[in-house]
């Protein structure tokens, strides 16, 4: 995902960044925990991209780069859900 | 190949701690977590996690074990009960500012543990099963009532194998029977030090003659005790403007080596004295920070050593699984399993700060009394949370199974549990700790790796930068 190129650094208090298909599947998850670190900012979700309404003194490459983080998380704890659940069932099961 | 999940957190521009649900941490940039999240690992990577066992051919594997073993040390085993506090009294001769547990004044009635409610508490001796004891006087000042302790003291030493006794006492009063007390082999002293004469004073023994006392009787308890029997810890107002140089002089003169740097705890008395502490948090990591610089600074200097207690518990917690033996920062944190309180009226406690919200009457977080046991479906009910390693916003954390959790803090000082954990004094206060030591053990300069060789025992005298991701 090309952050850099992604992001609309015009005036406007939003900013679109574009989802990778891949992400697609976390961006609602991802929404809410970003939404509780950042109350301030709203959420679009407008096909492959994503519209972040924000005050603008936050910096557009930070609001990026803490939304892509939360996907990251998303996805990777969603993707691992089963292996921990091995993980826990190898451990307390005989 | 398989990875273990990893988490991650900006610890600086560009640098990365991550870590996985065992505790093993690593350190890496941006362009590994990109490449990690977008499942675009390179050879060289898969490399680097399964030489560093943080990946393996199958959870059956060399790696696939020891990674669960890890897993599994990383989280605290309940244990029987071995460690009690008990509050024989709740009187106490001094009303500090910042007091903790709402005491009641020296020659207030009713009080006291009474006859039937000492019976109570040695037949619930008798019937713990461990082998080995540790049991806590709080107060009030428990050596008011010296003749409890060694009651209690008396039966644990022919009931058990080994036992340890602490009496947490403000040392204004070293009268024969309670020196003889402190003076047996298995009993440890903890005091309040405040720093120096002015600083002790202001909050503690408000008189001139009081301090005196204070500060004559825990000379005489160092010099006719070994090392280690004493220990002393300050209470610090977050908003205040504690002198730390002065603190440090004042232990390093009693030979004390080791500082719990404390903030107000909000609870008893001080949720009112010190209401501004709630939220102080910016303040007092200001100050708790600016100590640590001050001990690493020491620490290269080669002064006489001086650690900070909670920090270098927290340093060994990130470093090593084990490390589970305070109760306040353990996961999961089970109450009413390995230790209880017991308050003067005979009523048990999951902690000795759950007393004091009861008292102040926030909330009943009584699970008992000893005459009646224990109420195991209230304790069911608290323990649904105690336990932080499925809880929504610490699975993302790479600190996870370092930290711990503690309910009745959130409690104190929200009155709820559900809040949004990242903005708890707790998880607040956490990051901010694992933060600087992941922040300290991923740099270059080697010198707050060389203080904590020190505080750790390390006798190579430095401990190696942390493992860097390619």
């Amino acid at each position: 995902m090309d952050i850099d190129g992604a992001i609309n650094r015009s005036l406007k208090d939003y900013i679109d960044i574009e989802i990778d298909p891949s992400f697609l599947p976390y961006t609602a998850a991802a929404k809410i925990r970003f939404l509780v670190v950042y109350p301030s900012c709203s959420i679009s979700i407008l096909g492959d991209d994503v519209r972040i309404s924000k005050d603008q003194g936050l910096d557009n490459l930070q609001i990026a780069k803490e939304f892509r983080h939360c996907l990251y998380r998303e996805k990777i704890y969603q993707e691992t859900l089963d292996m921990r659940r091995g993980i826990v069932r190898a451990l307390v099961e005989k | 190949m398989i990875d273990f999940p990893l988490k991650f957190r900006e610890i600086a521009t560009d640098r990365f701690v991550f870590a996985n649900d065992a505790g093993d941490q690593f350190f890496g940039d941006e362009k590994f977590l990109d490449r990690y999240a977008t499942e675009n690992l390179t050879n060289r990577d898969w490399g680097f996690l399964n030489e560093n066992g943080l990946a393996a051919t199958d959870l059956k594997s060399f790696n696939g074990v020891s990674f669960l073993r890890r897993y599994a040390l990383r989280m605290a085993q309940a244990q029987t009960t071995n460690y009690l506090i008990l509050v024989p009294t709740l009187r106490c001769d001094l009303a500090c500012s910042y007091c903790q547990v709402s005491r009641v004044n020296k020659k207030a009635q009713g009080y006291d543990w009474n006859d039937e409610t000492l019976s109570h508490v040695l037949r619930y001796l008798d019937g713990l099963e461990t082998k080995r004891i540790k049991i806590e006087f709080q107060g009030g000042e428990p050596t008011l009532r010296v003749d409890l302790l060694e009651r209690i003291a008396g039966h644990c030493r022919k009931q058990f194998d080994s036992c340890e006794f602490i009496v947490c006492t403000n040392l204004q009063d070293l009268r024969p029977d309670v020196l003889g007390f402190l003076d047996h082999e298995d009993v440890f002293v903890s005091t309040s030090l405040d720093g120096d004469w002015t600083a002790h004073q202001e909050h503690r023994t408000k008189s001139k003659g009081r301090t005196e006392e204070f500060f004559n009787n825990i000379q005489k308890l160092v010099d006719r005790s070994p090392k280690g029997k004493v220990s002393a810890l300050p209470t610090i107002d977050p908003t205040g403007d504690a002198n730390l140089e002065d603190l440090i002089s004042a232990y390093s003169s009693l030979g004390l080596n080791s500082i719990y740097l404390r903030p107000v705890n909000y609870q008893g008395f001080a949720r009112k004295t010190f209401s501004s502490s709630r939220d102080a948090f910016e303040s007092w990591n200001k100050l708790y920070f600016s100590f640590i610089d001050t001990l690493i600074e020491r620490a290269n200097e080669n002064s006489e050593l001086m650690v900070e207690f909670y920090f270098t518990l927290c340093l060994k917690r990130f470093l090593h699984a084990g490390e589970d033996h305070h109760v306040d920062l353990r996961n999961p944190n089970y109450f009413g399993k390995d230790y209880l309180v017991i308050d003067y009226d005979g009523a048990f406690y999951p902690t000795d700060e759950s007393r004091m919200l009861t008292r102040i009457g926030q909330v009943d977080l009584s699970v008992g009394h000893v005459t009646k046991g224990l109420d195991f479906s209230k304790l069911e009910q608290l323990n649904e949370s105690a336990i932080n390693s499925f809880h929504e916003e610490c699975i993302h954390c790479p600190y996870q199974s370092c930290c711990g959790i503690d309910l009745v803090d959130d409690l104190s000082r929200y009155g709820r549990t559900d809040i949004i954990k990242s903005e708890s004094w707790f998880c607040k206060r956490h990051l901010a700790i694992f933060d600087r030591i992941a922040s300290d053990l991923s740099s270059d300069s080697p010198k707050a790796r060389i203080a904590y060789a020190k505080w750790l025992g390390v006798p190579k005298g430095t401990i190696e930068r942390g493992l860097g991701a390619p």
